[in-house]
């Protein structure tokens, strides 16, 4: 018979006060990490080398009971003449196994605490065994060991090192595992040419180096390539196998133009280089790969063409970016934030584009551009204030139109920071800067309207914000409908409900669509932010407020750099502008580099 | 380039000494200088102006010959006691400007833009922004103005043109005012409010050349005094010498008298955020110049502690005359004392510099 309401509620406060606990095994808690909670209790540091050393010499004692067991079975078989030339070749690896396996070599190795620091041994099962340690193998799926042997007299067994799913199989078949597996000749195993005879003679791949210490080998494996290890050998083959999927080169979504080129950066490295590469094709074009992360060990490349670029702009580049002390490093907007010289300032100290032309036009100038492999924004260094005025298609267009768009751009950046919080000092403080007429149909529009004006600019710019930003979240066509319906209907029927006035709609609206005029989304984005700050001392000061605040930007633009470069240069302080900072001049005359940026070839 | 820290070009130069030197006629200097000498009140800015550049071409000239700022200079020539105390006398000069600067703006503030606020609240709020971007240096003050300067000088321009309709020739008239004596004396004792324009030698040693300080010299102070002189005319055209003289702020009533079409009329706003940025920068560039004196006489490395602890003074001080009647009558008379400033120590400097000149060549000629 079930408990009835009164027995179960008396359960209840009896189980509250008699607390008994709970039976079962504990629910998860996501803890500190604490690193010596893995470890036994009584280790001493010292045991784990006396261990592996131990293993060692154990996995050497078998591999010479193999080889001893099988010489016996020779002899007795009267093979001996035959097996004689393997014998001898494989007793030769032998003993420089055991020369490895000295104390002194074996203490060297182990005293290195981080088992990629150490050199590749000859012994093939140790090369793997280190290698297991490295990658957590057999935990770690993705990394695939394929073990062959090199056909020949004798057979020379191998083993070839990849991550699945960032090589190209079809490559790796056909130019690393089947060359290797039909090679046949016969050759010394053992001597220290083998691996220089197989890159001549039998991999046809493009991209094949050495590798003698498993950081080499490990480096080359998370790029996408492939590490050949031979038994006997104390170096691998590391062959370009990378084959990441990646987008195809596709039309800008950020920077589109009507006019210019139509390609777009991807999420490959390599091709992000060659597409800039294929618009600057110099010979000084260099391009340096850093390593950024020390987990994620993304390739980072600076490009800057050596016989414009600053040498202390490079280096002070090169520098901030090896300064980075991270274990994981994504994107380039994460990096730049790392290496820009004011990183709590939210204006962009940086050029983010997708275009391969701007970044060839902006080398060209003699900045220097960041590539982070795995994106497809490259940021360019040093920039100023301007530049987050110029468009793509500014390089293409007359200078007529041009300048026309720049001075709207300005115009529009000035209406999107500054015009709400000067209608609310004018209808707070300045009514007088009005005319009479439309002071009064300012007011009659307000009359029935509950909210002071400062409320309703605040509501209608945060529903403002909250449109736009569901329609970039919503994916598709949705997400513009979104914006468009929930723009007009919000609005009418705000105005209708007497919650904000027509005026205030008009300009929000105008805020908005000015603040989309200005080219470089992370400079919209401060522009939005700021304009709340505005507001805040428009409603306290009125005019006076927002002078003081136009003033304090402007101070804060004026002592910033972008990497050692003024941020307002060339108006202050006053350069050579090159004629092509706030207007564009006719191509003719825009044969200066910009001074600011203290090139080595001042001239075009 | 000239981004270095501590490196001033001609641009920043121009900048400083307009701040200094621009800052006088949003306030109440044209209408005293109009009570002085009537109709020929355009004039004073001329000659002014012209013995302003005089001295900074006496300062720059020693400044070919000798290495450091303003003290070590006057140190060198006039012996360590003399060159502080003069030293001393130009940190006074800045600072008080500073503080009056502050005093004025403020209290003006209230009586054209924001009448409920209360005085102590615009004096901490003038002080505290001034205060924020002396942090930046004297560098990005100087940036900051000359990227200002367009639009200053094109605000001042609208004011001094749409009143064309009202203007009256004949207010001009007698054209000697109160006496061409009268005008030479007050011409003068009124270099002194131009005293600001020392800030080019202060920073000497931060300029590239002393050919950098006289082309700042010759640019910012010959154009101010040029418009100075166009803003006496205008104004005098409009109100007349004598009601001028009984104006508080004669440009701000000219803002209020624009009507061009009712939708360009009174265009008292546009005036008011000019009036506030030039305010706070005169401030800023004031203080800094004062703090950096102060550091150098004290043997400080830097000027950054003393920043929050004379914004506090300034504020205090600030509160120090009952009202801006009481005010006007001291600033008045610091005017007319910052005349030793700005023309009779430099003129002291360039004798001691070519007696010292005379000694050592004589000198050179016995041995």
């Amino acid at each position: 018979m079930d408990d009835n309401i009164i027995i179960r509620l008396y359960h209840s406060v009896k189980s509250i006060l008699d607390y008994q606990p709970p039976t079962g095994s504990p629910n998860f808690v996501l803890d500190e990490y604490r690193p010596h909670d893995n470890q036994p209790a009584n280790s001493m540091p010292n045991n784990k080398f006396t261990l592996e050393d131990l293993n060692a010499l154990l996995r050497y004692s078998n591999r010479l009971q193999t080889f001893t067991a099988k010489v016996n079975t020779i002899l007795r078989s009267g093979l001996w003449k035959q097996e004689a030339r393997s014998i001898k070749l494989e007793f030769a690896a032998l003993e420089q196994q055991f020369s490895q396996l000295t104390p002194i070599l074996l203490y060297y190795d182990h005293s290195k605490t981080v088992p990629k620091l150490q050199r590749l041994s000859t012994s093939i099962d140790e090369n793997k065994q280190t290698l297991a340690t490295i990658y957590r193998l057999p935990r770690n799926q993705a990394i695939v060991i394929r073990d062959f042997s090199i056909s020949g007299m004798p057979r020379l067994k191998a083993f070839a090192i990849f991550i699945d799913g960032m090589v190209d199989t079809k490559l790796l078949n056909n130019s690393v595992l089947h060359p290797l597996m039909l090679f046949n000749c016969t050759r010394e195993l053992y001597n220290s040419h083998l691996t220089e005879h197989i890159i001549k003679e039998c991999l046809p791949s493009n991209q094949v180096e050495h590798g003698l210490t498993f950081d080499d080998v490990e480096n080359a494996v998370n790029s996408g390539n492939t590490a050949i290890i031979f038994d006997g050998i104390d170096e691998a083959i590391i062959v370009g196998t990378s084959g990441v999927e990646h987008r195809s080169i596709d039309r800008p979504q950020t920077e589109q133009s009507v006019q210019g080129s139509q390609s777009s950066f991807t999420e490959n490295l390599l091709v992000n280089t060659g597409l800039v590469r294929s618009m600057l094709r110099t010979s000084d074009l260099i391009i340096e790969t850093v390593k950024v992360g020390s987990r994620s060990q993304m390739n980072c490349a600076i490009m800057y063409i050596e016989s414009i670029a600053n040498t202390s702009l490079v280096d002070e580049v090169r520098h901030r970016i090896q300064g980075v002390k991270t274990d994981f490093l994504g994107d380039t907007g994460e990096l730049i934030q790392c290496i820009e010289d004011h990183p709590s300032i939210p204006f962009p100290q940086s050029l983010s584009t997708e275009r391969p032309d701007r970044v060839a036009a902006n080398l060209a100038e003699g900045r220097v551009a960041i590539l982070l492999d795995g994106n497809p924004f490259v940021h360019i260094v040093p920039v100023s204030f301007f530049t987050f005025f110029h468009s793509a298609e500014d390089f293409s267009l007359k200078p007529v139109i041009v300048n026309f768009m720049r001075i709207l751009r300005l115009l529009g950046a000035f209406i999107a920071t500054t015009l709400p919080s000067i209608y609310i000092s004018i209808s707070y403080f300045h009514q007088e800067a009005l005319p009479t007429e439309l002071l009064l149909a300012i007011a009659g529009s307000r009359e029935n309207v509950a909210f002071p004006a400062w409320l309703e600019i605040l509501l209608m710019e945060l529903s403002f914000e909250l449109i736009r930003e569901a329609g970039i979240r919503v994916p598709g066509f949705l997400g513009s409908s979104i914006g468009i319906v929930g723009a007009l209907i919000l609005g009418q029927a705000a105005v209708y409900a007497h919650i904000v006035s027509p005026i205030v709609v008009i300009i929000v609206a105008g805020t908005g669509l000015a603040s989309f005029s200005i080219p470089e989304y992370r400079m919209a984005s401060v522009v939005r932010i700021i304009r709340f700050f505005m507001l805040a001392l428009a409603v306290t000061f009125g005019l006076v407020g927002v002078a003081v605040a136009l003033l304090w930007i402007t101070v804060l633009f004026c002592r910033m750099k972008s990497f050692g470069m003024p941020y307002m240069s060339p108006i202050a302080p006053k350069s050579i502008a090159g004629y092509d900072v706030v207007l564009r001049g006719p191509i003719a005359e825009q044969s200066n580099r910009p001074d600011a940026l203290n090139v080595k070839d001042p001239f075009k | 380039m000239k981004y270095q820290v501590g490196k001033m070009g001609a641009s920043e130069g121009i900048g400083l000494t307009v701040i200094m030197s621009i800052a006088t006629i949003f306030l109440s200097s044209p209408a005293f200088i109009a009570e002085r000498v009537g109709t020929l009140a355009w004039v004073v800015p001329l000659v002014s102006g012209t013995m302003s550049i005089i001295a900074i071409f006496l300062l720059s000239h020693l400044f070919k010959r000798f290495s450091g700022d303003l003290l070590t200079i006057t140190e060198q020539l006039l012996g360590n006691t003399v060159g502080k105390i003069i030293s001393i006398y130009y940190m006074f000069i800045f600072l008080s400007s500073a503080f009056f600067s502050v005093r004025e703006f403020s209290e003006n503030t209230l009586l054209i833009a924001l009448p409920d606020l209360s005085l102590n609240v615009a004096f901490i709020c003038y002080a505290l922004s001034a205060a924020a971007i002396v942090y930046a240096g004297i560098e990005t003050i100087g940036r900051v103005v000359y990227l200002y300067l367009p639009f200053i000088m094109g605000s001042i321009l609208i004011l001094l043109l749409a009143p064309y309709p009202f203007l009256e020739f004949n207010y001009l008239f007698p054209w000697q005012g109160y006496g061409l004596n009268t005008l030479a004396e007050n011409s003068i004792g009124l270099a002194g409010t131009q005293a600001g324009v020392i800030i080019l030698m202060v920073f000497a040693q931060s300029f590239q050349t002393a050919q950098t300080i006289r082309t700042a010299a010759i640019f910012a102070i010959g154009g101010m005094s040029i418009l100075h002189s166009l803003i006496f005319v205008v104004i005098v055209m409009l109100f007349g010498s004598k009601v001028v003289a009984e104006m508080s702020l004669p440009l701000l009533e000219i803002a209020r008298m624009i009507h061009l079409s009712r939708f360009f009329q009174r265009v008292e706003a546009i005036y008011i955020m000019v009036w506030v940025s030039v305010g706070i920068l005169n401030t800023a560039a004031n203080l800094f110049t004062g703090l950096f004196l102060l550091s150098r006489l004290a043997g400080l490395p830097t000027i950054r502690p003393l920043i929050p602890a004379i914004t506090f003074i300034m504020i205090e001080l600030s509160f120090l005359t009952p009202d801006i009647t009481a005010f006007v009558a001291v600033i008045s008379k610091i005017y007319l004392s910052n005349f030793f400033g700005m023309l009779i120590f430099p003129i002291i400097l360039f004798i001691a510099e070519i007696i010292k000149d005379r000694r050592k060549k004589s000198c050179n000629g016995v041995q």
